[in-house]
């Protein structure tokens, strides 16, 4: 019997929802995110608002939408700067070796072995705050971890058969990299792909929380919550349901990535 | 020898080239020290006079040298925004943010090792699954929302402390810890569950070894074998997960200490970001990256105590 894979199933599901969600909601909001109403305020949930309103009546269910678009649109370049860079590094190192293998991987273990919050910090003091800023920083931070997982599959993969039977054949190195080996450890780089989601996706909120990230008026998930701990008394929904989206958003690709893992065991 | 030689070599290359990069970050931004001093309406020719006087027109690495000299003696220079010594500043701070992250770790090995050993051996039983579910979604919280919603539930509802009134650890040591409770466990928590985890299915690859059936057949009780030979193995590849939670709870504390207003390291830290106060941002950058590199280190040495096979390859 084949045994069912839970957690790419759960995690699929749940990133399936948020993400589909976040797509109507650039077409179609039930409210304006930025629409203030005295008469609305502090509405605890209920059918009309079903996250309830904010402080100053506006409606959390588009705003948590509209911040986790921003989130989410983030998540991606990153991890796009970080898979794109981390394939074409860590291809070239593992399959040709070397003296620049052996220098580029001590490089990455260097910068890998920092809390990325820290040097992003650094990055946003020097050069500061923004939306593409904090792409391309989170982005290029992400590259190591990528670049020593794909070189440690493609360094695994070079001496198995059929990269030698492809060899014979006459397949030059590129086609050898990018047609044999890479479907071969895709199941690997999918998974690595949805850790990585999950990293950016906790690395914004941090970062907005402070206020290092996303400046207004973009909005975003991490800064909403930092303003809606101020009113955590008062509308303690604000604060519960925007915290729930990232944990939700987070748990969706922590199983997507476990699941991955486990099929590419199996 | 030759392998803790060649450790120590490598230790210092990697202070070295991190220290050169903290210093060189802090000199790529616009306007140096004397403009940060005076002002951007400052003259050309006082500008030019204090840049005399600091120092700041000799070559980058007679200043990156003279700054390590200066550092490495204690000496981290001066706040642009307090005109006090980074040292002192820095020397307040330290206590506050070093127990709480002590606290921090204490809690994760503390909870984590029974609790992935107790886990291993009821591998499939319900509990066992319902501690994994909840393990999984424990893991999915980010620190500083499991903060947020400590200070609701255990600040505003029961009372338990209130948000903002940090006591500090001179007048009131038993109160400054029990502050610090709460930030420690919004850190640990998500860290426990993945530790947990890491030990619970290390715990049953180990479970399959023959030396374990082994010591059962010489009648060895299944909890004795557990603790004195599985654990010993089973601890092996979380050791290292301890190792980079150590630096992942330092740098948790810089956001955790903005959500329980703890006035700590990450505080001064994030203060001094938003003031563009450089020579404390740069102290503490390099502080914290000597930390993580030194950590790294002690963790390979103390493989070898765990593990005395590394030592051969």
């Amino acid at each position: 019997m084949k045994k069912i894979n839970w957690n790419l199933r759960i995690g699929g599901t749940i990133t399936a929802v948020l993400v589909l969600l976040i797509l109507i909601g650039t077409v179609w909001l039930p409210y304006d995110p930025n629409a203030m109403s005295s008469a609305d305020k502090q509405m605890a949930p209920c059918l009309a608002h079903l996250f309830g309103t904010d402080n100053f009546g506006r409606d959390m269910f588009s705003r948590i939408l509209e911040g986790g678009r921003t989130s989410l649109f983030i998540a991606f370049c990153t991890v796009a700067i970080g898979v794109v860079a981390g394939i074409i590094l860590g291809s070239l190192t593992g399959y040709f070796g070397g003296w620049l293998d052996e220098l580029l991987m001590r490089i990455c273990d260097s910068i890998a072995a920092f809390p990325s919050i820290l040097l992003a910090l650094v990055v946003v003091s020097v050069f500061g705050a923004g939306k593409y800023k904090i792409i391309l920083t989170l982005g290029i931070l992400f590259i190591p971890s990528f670049a020593r997982i794909v070189r440690g599959e493609f360094a695994k993969e070079r001496t198995k058969d059929y990269v030698q039977n492809a060899r014979i054949m006459g397949a030059g190195p590129l086609r050898v990299m990018f047609s044999h080996i890479l479907p071969n450890v895709q199941n690997v780089l999918f998974s690595s792909v949805a850790i990585g989601f999950n990293n950016a996706v906790l690395a914004e909120a941090s970062m907005s929380y402070l206020s290092m990230g996303v400046q207004p008026p973009d909005a975003s998930l991490g800064r909403m919550l930092s303003e809606a701990q101020s009113t955590m008394f008062t509308t303690p929904w604000c604060a519960i349901f925007t915290g729930g989206f990232i944990v939700l958003l987070i748990l969706g690709f922590t199983l997507l990535g476990q699941g991955f893992q486990e099929k590419g065991v199996q | 020898m030759k392998y803790y030689i060649k450790k120590i070599i490598t230790l210092i290359i990697t202070l070295f080239a991190v220290s050169l990069l903290a210093f060189w970050a802090f000199q790529v931004i616009p306007g140096d020290a004397a403009t940060h001093i005076l002002g951007t309406e400052a003259t050309p020719e006082r500008l030019e006079a204090l840049r005399e006087q600091m120092g700041l027109n000799r070559p980058f690495l007679v200043q990156y040298f003279d700054w390590l000299k200066d550092f490495l003696f204690g000496d981290m220079g001066t706040s642009y925004s307090y005109h006090m010594s980074v040292k002192e500043m820095i020397g307040a701070k330290l206590p506050i943010t070093g127990a709480l992250s002590l606290m921090s770790f204490l809690m994760i090995v503390i909870v984590s090792i029974p609790l992935g050993m107790w886990q291993g051996k009821h591998a499939g039983e319900l509990p066992d699954v319902a501690a994994g579910v909840l393990g999984q979604i424990t893991m999915s919280f980010p620190p500083f929302f499991l903060g947020m919603i400590f200070t609701l539930v255990f600040g505003l509802w029961l009372n338990l402390f209130t948000q903002g009134q940090f006591i500090s650890y001179t007048e009131n040591f038993s109160g400054f810890l029990g502050y610090l409770f709460f930030p420690a466990l919004a850190i640990a928590l998500p860290k426990i569950a993945m530790a947990t985890k890491l030990l619970r299915s290390s715990v049953l690859v180990e479970l399959q070894q023959d030396y374990v059936r082994t010591a059962r057949s010489r009648g060895r009780k299944f909890n004795s074998v557990l603790v004195k030979h599985v654990l010993r193995n089973a601890l092996i590849p979380v050791v290292t997960f301890y190792a980079t939670t150590l630096a992942d709870i330092v740098a948790g504390s810089i956001i955790i200490e903005q959500v329980f207003s703890v006035p700590g390291i990450g505080r001064l830290l994030l203060s001094s970001i938003m003031n563009r106060d450089f020579p404390v941002v740069q102290a503490i950058v390099v502080m914290m990256a000597a930390l993580v590199v030194i950590v790294n280190f002690i963790t390979d040495l103390l493989y070898q105590f765990i593990d005395p096979r590394i030592k051969v390859q």
